[in-house]
């Protein structure tokens, strides 16, 4: 019985050791493992085609992990324009990049216009990438797309 | 064969075996320790874990593999430190067959946390009941190690 005692002793040192230098070196490490482990997350960005769907950018947008870029005319943007998005013509890029650089960078940036057609989202997609930022995606006939679903939207020339 | 050959040959299983224990559990924890992230992965494509503890698991499991070999070295503490040992085993044996049959076919995480594109499940194993069979053999000769 006493040996019995001893070893389970034993086992719980080594088991406290154990976790008490795991702990000591994570929190040592430059990038500590969290505690709990986060899963996968559930949006699906294709880097190859370069568009996200509705639903992810939605799902981002609920979860402030991007940034809506909108191409349209600004006559467009400030008639209304997605809750929160930045207005930057392609033809006025050079103007407004500058002004809202520092607030693009760690983020997804998503932009989008108005129609199936329109190559407006993709021409800012393209000056955005040229600026070494590589989180772009088009959502395509994004205006559209949001409007039909009544998802947030503001007017004005702010964000 | 005399009884002084037989004991010097036990002694010698006894050595062998416990060293050999020693090199399966330092390169088992050593590249787990230095990537966590990826051997909680690992972890969590054997879906057997609650996500609350994975990470948990990823973190402590390397380090008490660490100091279970570095024990097992010093020879101290042995009872205790075999039967960690046996028991970590057999918990990455049970882990390995419940996937199996389960047909999930995936990276072991035993040895390594990189991705393998052809896992070998049955083969993994087959290497986990050996090490298991000497982890076993190590624990029943150990009375017989020069160091006991």
């Amino acid at each position: 019985m006493k040996k019995i005692t001893t070893h389970s002793l034993h086992i719980t040192i080594i088991l406290a050791l154990s976790v008490g230098l795991a702990l000591v070196f994570n929190m040592l490490r430059p990038d500590p493992l969290p505690m709990v482990y986060a899963q996968e997350s559930q949006v699906q960005l294709d880097a190859q085609s370069g568009e996200i769907s509705l639903k992810d950018a939605t799902l981002l947008f609920v979860s402030q992990r991007a940034i809506f870029l909108d191409a349209r005319d600004n006559y467009f943007y400030n008639q209304e324009h997605i809750q929160g998005a930045f207005s930057i013509p392609p033809d006025y890029f050079d103007y407004e990049f500058p002004k809202i650089s520092d607030q693009l960078t760690d983020k997804i940036l998503i932009t989008y216009c108005d129609g199936e057609l329109c190559q407006l989202s993709h021409e800012l997609a393209e000056m955005l990438k040229g600026q070494g930022l590589d989180n772009v995606y088009i959502l395509v006939n994004g205006w559209g797309l949001w409007k039909n679903e009544n998802l947030p939207t503001t007017s004005g020339s702010t964000p | 064969m005399s009884n002084s050959h037989i004991h010097t040959t036990l002694a010698l299983l006894a050595q062998l075996t416990r060293w050999a224990l020693v090199t399966i559990f330092l390169a088992a924890a050593l590249p787990k320790i230095f990537a966590p992230a990826d051997f909680a992965l690992s972890i969590a494509n054997y879906k057997i874990v609650p996500h609350i503890l994975i990470n948990i698991i990823a973190l402590t499991l390397p380090w008490l593999e660490l100091v279970v070999a570095i024990l097992l070295v010093c020879r101290f503490w042995a009872p205790a430190v075999f039967f960690l040992a046996n028991t970590m085993l057999l918990i990455f044996l049970a882990a390995l067959v419940s996937a199996y049959f389960r047909g999930l076919d995936i990276d072991c995480g035993c040895f390594s946390t990189a991705v393998t594109l052809t896992p070998n499940m049955q083969w993994y194993m087959i290497r986990d009941v050996f090490f298991l069979a000497l982890g076993l053999g190590a624990a029943c000769l150990d009375k017989h190690d020069p160091l006991a």
